[in-house]
């Protein structure tokens, strides 16, 4: 069966076409840039085998995005999709698990839309899209959720009143959790430990969004997203962490206009905010080496200070850990970022190894000095593949 | 040398008489603190109290502790007219807690014409935290006042300070997580005199959560809160700092002292929520220190920091891969009568005064 997973991240569309249960790929590909202008031009990594061809465009929305992909796809008979997998960031209350798309299923989506208001909603329209040009396709959806189902009411519980906590949802549900899953796979296979017995931090850092994840025995144990993706660390436009008087007061000077603070929290803040030119921590590191100083970017410096802080949070939640792991697009190819928030964490049993964390040599790659009690990892994050493996279980039964 | 300290709360007015000799604080000194609540928490009343009790020895300075001081109060002040009008330009930023400092402030110079008057801030010791710890990933036009700060830096300063000459490190600064366990916990982590990072933030209302407040939430849930028709922002903002923490988890009221101590099931799993917030705390000051040579524990509830220290030093040893048993640890009984009395002295020598 030749399953296309979609995988709408906030500022990029990633797809892969898998033939399954192979989990061959026989077409992929990411648009970049996708939404908020940045330094560089929008642009498409498309590659069939090894062919490979780049398409540079503006990229508005994640509808334009996907209609270019599809414009790609279309030229080849033989690759034309058999199933359709999406990934959703958040399934609230309403998804316990993963889903096949019917129409009760679709309502049921978009009520939990604004959960996720960066997320869910390209994602929906792209599910819509999709139901329209594909209508007698099986669709799926995978949600980022599900992963975090194990953490523990300690972590997952806020210091709200009981009765308004139960009947708002209000609980940290977590997110990124298909990346986090299948780097945790990989790495416990990479380090030859049973999952069942990996103990990680997951450094899930993207162009757009972020998070860490504390792993003990497998499972997610915390998360530094929330409630809703905005909560955690400094992402390309999400504030992250926040002050609750700072967003009611926010409120209050928009005389209760909740929509345009949540707006400006999810779109306008971050690194954009910050910097006010560039939502894209690459464009603020271009100048810094691998290994050398503070970033002169001030913006840069909170960025890089609120994941060394959860990322020392997380080290002690799990308790002498095997492993950090580094993913997704900053994770993956930026060895300063991974020098900067592990520098100086030796008492702590990580070091880095300067030389093999700057050659970047093919994932997945140990880049932990031969001293460290904690292997550093950087694993290519593959959340297609996961998306693919559970869409096919879902349609095979 | 002596101060009358006054520390105003939300429902009345503490005062004490605080002597120090050159040693420190005086062996005779009487007992330390009484309140005064509701109509009756007036400086007036206090000094009413101090003459019908015989108790007529002049004093040196009155301190009064003020919770927020902004960048431009770095240490405790004598008060003058200047520095009254910079205060007074900072109701802005805290409005609640500066218009009650300058009240205080005009309600002692009525009781005390003569006395100086010295202001000890509890953000004092955060001034000059690293930026890229105060700051907020927000638009820039937000404006540059909102950073975040620690309510609780006189504790965490006497703390710290008390810990540091217990260690004893000679060739370079103490690191040291400073534990405050007060009504509201905070937890800091200090190098030296130092500070690098703070669990709270612009308001007492985010970090730990306490006995009211919600300490650290998603800020959708903010949002989604201040939406709703039922509540609005104000109503949220109670709710939030009022009937949230220990209040909203429990059902009833606990002090941090209870929830650290007490056996109820129910008790039990709010105390482990509280630890397992603390340590995720401390393993990011472990991260902003790169190492910890000792942890203090002050505030209220001060004499309950065992209790925190058998969850977390055991845990601190395992990441550090130091032996177990080895991490010091130090509580820091001064009470906080006795730490803004202090500050009060050192800023009436400090400008040049030193008797009434």
């Amino acid at each position: 069966m030749r399953i296309i997973v979609f995988n709408c991240g906030s500022s990029s569309l990633k797809y892969r076409l898998i033939d399954m249960p192979s989990e061959t790929e026989l077409a992929a590909g990411e648009a970049e840039r996708v939404g908020p202008k940045t330094a560089l031009p929008g642009c498409i990594h498309h590659h069939v085998g090894a062919e490979k061809e780049d398409l540079a465009l503006d990229m508005p929305d994640h509808g334009a995005a996907f209609t270019a992909v599809m414009k790609l796809l279309e030229r080849d008979a033989r690759l034309v999709p058999e199933a359709i997998g999406h990934r959703m960031v958040h399934g609230g209350a309403v998804f316990k698990g993963h889903v096949i798309v019917d129409d009760v299923a679709f309502r049921h989506l978009e009520e939990v839309q604004d959960l996720a208001p960066i997320h869910n909603p390209p994602a929906l329209r792209l599910l819509a899209a999709c139901r329209q040009l594909y209508p007698k396709l099986p669709e799926t959806v995978v949600f980022d959720t599900a992963y975090h189902a194990t953490l523990s009411p300690a972590a997952r519980t806020y210091a709200l009143p009981a009765d308004l906590a139960h009947t708002g949802g209000y609980r940290k549900y977590g997110f990124h959790g298909t990346s986090h899953e299948y780097v945790a796979q990989e790495a416990a296979k990479f380090l030859g430990i049973p999952m069942s017995e990996l103990r990680a931090v997951s450094c899930h850092l993207g162009s757009g969004g972020a998070s860490l994840c504390a792993i003990v025995n497998g499972k997610s144990v915390d998360n530094t997203m929330g409630y809703s993706p905005l909560q955690g660390l400094v992402m390309s436009t999400r504030s992250g962490d926040l002050d609750p008087a700072i967003a009611l007061s926010m409120v209050a000077r928009a005389q209760g206009d909740s929509r345009s603070v949540e707006a400006m929290l999810n779109r306008k803040s971050g690194l954009l905010g910050l910097t006010g030119v560039s939502a894209d921590i690459r464009d603020l590191l271009a100048g810094e080496g691998t290994t050398q100083g503070e970033p002169q970017s001030r913006a840069a410096q909170v960025y890089l200070w609120r994941i060394r802080k959860y990322l020392g949070a997380y080290l002690f939640v799990t308790e002498r850990p095997h492993c950090i792991i580094f993913t997704d697009t900053i994770g993956e190819k930026m060895p300063y970022v991974r020098w900067a928030v592990t520098a100086g964490l030796d008492k702590m049993g990580v070091v880095l190894d300067p030389v093999k964390n700057a050659e970047a040599p093919a994932l997945p790659v140990d880049l932990a000095a031969a001293r460290s009690r904690v292997r550093i990892l950087a694993i290519a994050t593959n959340e297609e593949v996961a998306i693919a493996r559970a869409s096919h279980a879902l349609l095979a039964n | 040398m002596n101060s009358l300290v006054l520390i105003p709360g939300k429902t009345g007015l503490r005062y004490s008489r605080v002597c120090f000799d050159g040693a420190g604080l005086c062996e005779d000194n009487p007992a330390l603190g009484d309140d005064l609540r509701g109509t009756t928490a007036s400086v007036g009343n206090v000094r009413a109290v101090l003459t019908a009790t015989g108790d007529n020895r002049p004093i040196d300075v009155l301190t009064i502790r003020a919770v927020f001081g902004g960048r431009d109060f770095a240490s405790p002040i004598i008060v003058d007219g200047a520095n009254q009008a910079k205060l007074l330009r900072l109701g802005a930023q805290s409005p609640m807690s500066v218009s009650s400092t300058s009240a205080l402030i005009v309600d002692a110079r009525t009781a005390f014409p003569k006395t100086p008057i010295a202001l000890a801030f509890e953000t004092s010791f955060f001034v000059d935290l690293p930026h890229r710890e105060t700051t907020y990933a927000l638009p820039v036009a937000t404006g540059p006042t909102i950073r975040r700060w620690g309510y609780h830096g006189l504790f965490h300063e006497a703390a710290t300070g008390q810990l540091a000459e217990t260690l004893g490190c000679k060739d370079r600064p103490a690191r040291m997580l400073s534990i405050c366990l007060d009504s509201r916990p905070e937890m800091a982590a200090v190098q030296g005199r130092t500070p690098l990072s703070v669990t709270s933030g612009s308001t007492p209302m985010e970090g730990l959560p306490g006995e009211f407040n919600c300490g650290e939430i998603d800020p959708s849930i903010v949002l989604a809160l201040a939406c709703d028709p039922t509540l609005g922002p104000e109503r949220t903002n109670l709710l939030l700092t009022r009937e949230s923490g220990f209040l909203g988890m429990l059902g009833f009221p606990a002090t941090l002292g209870e929830v650290l101590t007490e056996k109820r099931a129910r008790i039990a799993r709010v105390r482990d929520h509280l630890l397992y917030h603390m340590g995720l705390a401390a393993g990011s000051s472990l991260a902003v220190l790169e190492g910890l040579d000792g942890v203090v524990f002050s505030g209220r509830y001060a004499e309950h920091g065992d209790k925190v220290a058998n969850y977390l030093l055991p845990r601190l040893e395992r990441t550090l891969d130091l032996p177990s048993g080895s991490l010091p640890w130090h509580i820091c009984r001064a009470p906080l009568d006795a730490i803004v009395a202090e500050a009060g002295i050192s800023a009436l020598i400090a400008s040049g005064g030193g008797s009434t």
